[in-house]
């Protein structure tokens, strides 16, 4: 049994505890074997999870989260809090905050008609995203939660909302006849005035530039005749 | 919508630098939806078919987070 041991112990290159262990039966030598095996392994996938991951396992999200409106502005910033803490604490990294305030929705959410929009942009290992989205659901004062993979090089863009662009659609319609009217006629009362001005200062200007002009020209004349003759 | 005519400018329907279209993007989104809210398709808006998938996944994201309605 003991020479089967050390050949065992031999194969797998066994710490030196193990060894002066040799005598116990082999039965509950192999059990702690294992447990010993195993044990730090377990430990060894969980923690660093956690605390360390390196760089290159990080991928870029974004998580957009429409929060409730019916509690007040002071508990919805708690709201954002608890979010980034959720996120921090699956070794998200957040590099990009948004907060679009409250907005109206396109329809209905749990006979809501607004809500608070925030989106954040953060690094995170891929496991770490399951979870933020399970816990993400639990949570009653998020309405809705959409978490996306981003590609590497998104910088986050600003956009016109629909908003602005409801209100301005219907408005041109009126406002070229409303503006043209007035428009047209305050302009064109200061460029004529103007215009009559110009066009005095232009004949004077005129007749003093031709004078130059004639004698630019007879000089010019002048001069080419003797570069033709040189 | 004059984006039948000009195929260049399918390039700047993405997220500058990337191939991804933005679900934030709500005036390009609006564009490719009919009025009563339906994804356009692909026969009315001639948008390459790469494209046309990501209009539709960015629409339908924009949906879930009720920035664009389902039916209007």
């Amino acid at each position: 049994l003991l020479d089967s041991h050390r050949l065992y112990q031999g194969a797998f290159l066994l710490p030196d505890v193990a060894i002066e262990r040799a005598d116990v039966h082999l039965d509950t030598f192999i059990h702690r074997k294992v447990t010993q095996l195993t044990m730090p392994k377990a430990k060894t996938a969980t923690e660093p999870a956690k605390v360390e991951v390196p760089e290159e396992d990080l991928r870029k999200y974004e998580l957009m989260v429409l929060i409730d409106p019916d509690n007040s502005s002071v508990e919805y910033q708690k709201h954002l809090d608890e979010v980034k803490k959720l996120i921090e604490s699956h070794a998200g990294k957040i590099w990009h905050e948004e907060d679009w305030g409250k907005r109206e929705l396109a329809y209905t959410i749990k006979k809501k008609d607004y809500g608070y929009y925030a989106i954040f942009n953060f690094n995170a290992p891929g496991e770490a995203i399951q979870e933020i989205g399970a816990q993400l659901r639990i949570t009653s004062y998020v309405l809705r939660h959409l978490l996306v993979k981003v590609p590497d090089n998104y910088e986050p863009q600003q956009y016109e909302l629909d908003e602005v662009e409801e209100e301005a659609k219907p408005e041109p319609k009126a406002r070229p006849v409303r503006k043209a009217a007035p428009k047209k006629a305050a302009p064109a009362a200061k460029k004529a005035e103007p215009k009559k001005e110009e066009k005095a200062e232009k004949e004077a200007d005129s007749s003093e530039k031709k004078a130059k002009l004639d004698k630019k020209l007879d000089e010019l004349l002048s001069g080419d005749d003797d570069d033709l003759n040189l | 919508m004059s984006h039948k005519k000009d195929r260049k400018a399918y390039g700047d329907m993405c997220v500058p630098g990337t191939t991804y279209i933005d679900y934030k993007n709500l005036p390009l989104l609006r564009k490719y939806v009919s009025i009563h809210g339906r994804i356009k398709p692909r026969y009315y808006t001639n948008v390459p078919l790469v494209l046309q998938k990501r209009l539709a996944r960015g629409i339908k994201n924009a949906r879930h987070m009720a920035l664009l309605p389902f039916v209007k």
